[in-house]
């Protein structure tokens, strides 16, 4: 993305969602993440490089207000902000997963976003997954 | 093709202008309204990039898509995962 030159990445995908109220149909514009991946690489640095990169707000607020926006406009019901947990998948979680993570009010579940995030903050490349 | 650098902030008519890439994956495996689409094989340093990008005009931007091979069960082939598992 970067080698083409890309300013700002916009991710797509499939969730599950935790919460009643995050019905099927509707998009939720994620602006914060939990990553639960394992064994999975989420950074470029580490041969012989590192760098610590910021990331308490890991997408882009201009990005994500013209999303929901443009969802407004397209009268596709959508939740501004929320919280995805990133699981290490394939498998979907347990009973007991699911039940931690609305205990602990994640909003949507999915297995891709916060390392695609962590990856496009490196090149400094603004994100705004939008599951 | 050789593949630009980004330039910063471009403007056009005085608007800024970007350049959006969008990741595809499980919900997403085309794109409507792209025009003049092309396929992009794209070497990066980390190798991370295992399907060509396609780059298109959506609505007056170049947009580079990153499409993820569909599969019949749209969860079970995590986008960053496939990225990530050709790093040397």
């Amino acid at each position: 993305m970067k080698l083409l030159g890309v300013d700002r990445i916009i991710s797509v995908s499939a969730v599950g969602s935790l919460r009643e109220e995050l019905r099927p149909g509707e998009f939720l514009v994620a602006d914060q993440f939990v990553d639960r991946t394992k064994g999975r690489v989420s950074t470029f640095f580490g041969h012989g490089l590192v760098a610590h990169v910021t990331f308490d707000k890991p997408t882009c607020a201009q990005v994500s207000r013209v999303l929901a926006d443009a969802s407004v406009h397209c009268a596709v019901p959508v939740h501004r902000k929320g919280t995805y947990i990133c699981m290490e998948g394939p498998q979907f979680s347990t009973l007991a997963e699911a039940h931690m993570h609305r205990k602990l009010e994640f909003d949507v579940i999915g297995m891709t976003n916060a390392t695609e995030a962590k990856l496009a903050a490196k090149p400094s490349s603004a994100t705004a997954p939008s599951p | 093709m050789s593949a630009k650098k980004s330039n910063g902030k471009k403007k056009s008519g005085g608007k800024p202008r970007a350049t959006i890439g969008v990741i595809g994956g499980s919900g997403l495996y085309a794109m409507q309204g792209l025009t003049g689409a092309r396929e992009i094989r794209v070497k990066t340093p980390s190798a991370i990039l295992p399907t060509p990008s396609s780059s298109a005009l959506w609505k007056g931007s170049k947009s580079p898509f990153l499409p993820v091979t569909p599969v019949a069960t749209a969860f079970c082939r995590p986008k960053s995962t496939i990225a990530l598992t050709s790093t040397p």
